[in-house]
C-alpha cells in the first residue's frame, strides 16, 4: 500500500502547467493604490466584503473554459489550483453562506462590468490597457 | 432505476430552467453523486459483502435568495440513498431565513431561524455535497453517519459573530434546535434489535468557534449534543412463536466535541479531525436475568469513544489530486461488553476534477476493526477491505 501511494504521488508530481501574466483591475471608485496577496486571497475568498472605506464588494471572475485565464489568475496570483477555489465557493454556496462570484465568458464583458460597477473587483491579461478600470499591483 | 431515471430527468430540467431562473437576487444550484462498493467481508453499505453495491447515491437542490442586505433565505432539498437503511424520499435538507443586523469591514453577525445546519466539524455543514468530501464518504467515526439528518440540520435557531482581521477571520456560532425523529435513523441508533418503539426528539445543543486564513488553514473547536425521548417495548423471543414485550420508557442521547484542522502547504494539503463522541442510553434496555428472565430494572448503556484521521493530498496537476488517509476509532469505555471495539482504516485514492463540473474518485480502504458498523455486529470480519469509486456532479 505504502509503495503504491509514493508510487502515485511521484507519478503526478511530474505533471506541470504553463505560466501567463496577469492583473487586478478595480474600478476606478477603489481608493487602494495596490492589493497584497492575503488581501486578494480574503476578497476572491469572500471573507473580505467591504473595502477599507466601506464600499461593498462585487467580485467578478471569468468563466472555466480552457482558453479563458481564470487558471492563471488562481495559480500566478492567489498561488492555488481552480479547483481549490471551485471548492471553497461551493462550501460557502451549499452551506447557505454566499453566492458564486458573478462570471463572464470573455475578458471585455467583466472589464466592462469592473468599469461600471462601483467597487467591483476582477483581472485581465497584463498586456491589455484600458482606462475604464484601475490596474492594481499585487504586494506579495 | 426508474425512480433514478425521474431524478436525473428532473435535475436536468431544473438545470435549465436555473439558466432563466439564476438572476439575481435568487440563485439555484445542485448536485448528484452515484457511488459503487465493494467490500470483501462485511456488509459497509446496502449489500457490498462480496457485490458490487450501488444503492448509494445523493440528489439535492440549493436555492439562495437575498432579500435585502439585512435578509436573505437559504434551503436544500435531497434525496439521500445509501443501502437499504435509509429512505430515498426527497426532504428538506435545511431551510432558514437568516437576518444580518451587523455588516461592517471588521465584525459581521446574523442570525438564523428554521431549519438549521449544525456546525460541526470541518464538513458538517456541507456533509451531503459529495464534491466537497475529500474521500468519497465523510469520516464515519466522527461524522454520525447512522444519525445523518440529526447531525446535519434540525428546527431551531443558530447566531453566529464573526471578526475580520487582515489575516484571517474569526468565527464563533452556537445553536439550539429539537432534534428530527427520523423513524429509520432512530432505528439504527438503538442499542439492541429487541427494541420497537419510536423516539421524540427532546434537545439538540452546538457550538463552533473557528479561526480561518482563506486558502491557508482553518481551525476549529466544535461540539454537539443530541437527545431524545424513547418508549417502546423489550421484545424477547421465549419460543418459535411466543415472546414477552416489556414496556420500556427511556431517553438516549449522543454527543461529540473536538478539534479540526485543515492547512495547504502549497499543492499539499492536510486535514485531521478529533473528536471525543459519546452515546448514552437510559432505561431502554431492561436488566433482565437470562436463566430466569426476571427483571432487575433498566440498564444506563454509556459507550465513551475517540475518533480521530488525518487526512494528506496533494494536487498533482491542475485537475488530478492523490491522497491517502488514516482514521482511527476506539472505543476507550463502555458499560457493557462490545466486541471489536477499536478499528483502523488506512485508505489511499485518486480524485479527478473533469470538465463540467463533474468529478470522479476512486479509492481502496485496508481496514482493521468493525467498530463503526453497530454496537451488535457481532458477526462482523476483523480485517477486511472495501473500494469505493464515486462520479458527482454540481451546477
Amino acid at each position: 500500500m505504502g509503495k503504491l501511494i509514493i508510487s502515485i504521488f511521484l507519478f503526478f508530481s511530474l505533471l506541470g502547467s504553463p505560466c501567463h501574466s496577469v492583473s487586478v483591475v478595480t474600478n476606478p471608485s477603489v481608493h487602494q493604490q495596490d492589493i497584497s496577496l492575503l488581501q486578494l486571497r480574503a476578497i476572491y475568498t469572500l471573507q473580505q466584503r467591504h473595502w477599507p472605506d466601506g464600499t461593498p464588494i462585487t467580485v467578478f471572475r471569468l468563466s472555466d473554459s480552457p482558453q479563458s485565464l481564470h487558471p492563471q489568475f488562481c495559480q500566478e496570483l492567489l498561488k492555488v489550483y481552480p479547483s481549490q477555489l471551485d471548492q471553497l465557493w461551493d462550501r460557502l454556496v451549499f452551506s447557505g453562506q454566499a453566492e458564486r462570484p458573478q462570471s463572464f465568458n470573455t475578458p471585455q464583458e467583466m472589464l466592462r462590468a469592473v468599469a461600471q460597477t462601483p467597487g467591483a473587483i476582477g483581472y485581465s491579461d497584463k498586456k491589455v490597457s484600458d482606462d475604464q478600470v484601475k490596474f492594481l499591483p499585487v504586494k506579495p | 432505476m426508474i425512480r433514478s431515471s425521474f431524478y436525473l430527468l428532473s435535475l436536468s430540467l431544473l438545470c435549465q430552467a436555473s439558466q432563466v431562473l439564476a438572476t439575481p437576487p435568487g440563485n439555484l444550484h445542485g448536485f448528484a453523486q452515484q457511488s459503487a462498493l465493494y467490500s470483501d467481508d462485511n456488509d459497509f453499505i446496502g449489500n457490498s459483502d462480496d457485490n458490487i453495491a450501488t444503492d448509494i447515491r445523493d440528489f439535492g437542490l440549493n436555492y439562495h435568495q437575498r432579500f435585502s442586505d439585512s435578509f436573505s433565505f437559504a434551503g436544500q432539498i435531497v434525496s439521500h440513498e445509501a443501502g437499504e437503511q435509509t429512505s430515498n424520499n426527497i426532504e428538506l435538507d435545511y431551510g432558514f431565513i437568516e437576518y444580518s443586523p451587523l455588516q461592517k469591514d471588521n465584525i459581521r453577525a446574523s442570525a438564523r431561524l428554521g431549519r438549521v445546519i449544525q456546525s460541526y466539524g470541518l464538513f458538517n455543514d456541507v456533509r451531503d455535497v459529495a464534491h466537497l468530501r475529500p474521500t468519497v464518504f465523510v469520516p464515519y467515526s466522527i461524522y454520525y453517519d447512522r444519525l445523518r439528518k440529526s447531525v446535519f440540520a434540525e428546527d431551531g435557531a443558530s447566531f453566529k459573530l464573526e471578526l475580520i482581521e487582515p489575516a484571517s477571520v474569526w468565527t464563533s456560532e452556537i445553536g439550539i434546535a429539537k432534534p428530527r425523529s427520523d423513524k429509520n435513523e432512530i432505528r439504527a441508533f438503538l442499542p439492541s434489535q429487541l427494541l420497537s418503539g419510536s423516539g421524540d426528539g427532546k434537545n439538540a445543543y452546538f457550538f463552533r468557534i473557528a479561526n480561518e486564513s482563506a486558502l491557508d488553514y482553518r481551525v476549529a473547536l466544535s461540539g454537539i449534543y443530541l437527545s431524545w425521548d424513547y418508549q417502546g417495548d423489550f421484545v424477547i423471543p421465549t419460543g418459535p412463536s411466543s415472546s414477552i414485550a416489556i414496556p420500556v420508557d427511556g431517553s438516549m442521547a449522543a454527543s461529540s466535541f473536538g478539534v479540526s484542522l485543515e492547512k495547504t502547504f502549497g499543492s499539499f494539503n492536510l486535514i485531521s479531525e478529533i473528536f471525543r463522541p459519546q452515546v448514552e442510553y437510559l432505561d431502554i434496555v431492561p436488566d433482565i436475568n437470562p436463566n430466569t428472565l426476571q427483571i432487575n430494572g433498566t440498564q444506563k448503556i454509556r459507550s465513551q469513544q475517540l475518533a480521530g484521521y488525518l487526512h494528506m493530498n496533494y494536487a498533482c496537476s491542475i485537475t488530478i489530486t492523490c491522497f491517502t488517509q488514516y482514521e482511527y476509532f476506539k472505543i476507550i469505555s463502555k458499560d457493557e461488553d462490545l466486541t471489536n471495539a477499536t478499528t483502523r482504516d488506512i485508505a489511499a485514492g485518486i480524485r479527478i476534477f473533469l470538465p463540467y463540473n463533474l468529478q470522479f474518485k476512486i479509492e481502496v480502504h485496508e481496514v482493521n476493526g468493525s467498530a463503526w458498523l453497530g454496537l451488535d455486529r457481532d458477526d462482523a470480519v476483523q480485517k477486511w477491505h472495501y473500494y469505493a469509486s464515486q462520479i458527482n456532479w454540481t451546477f
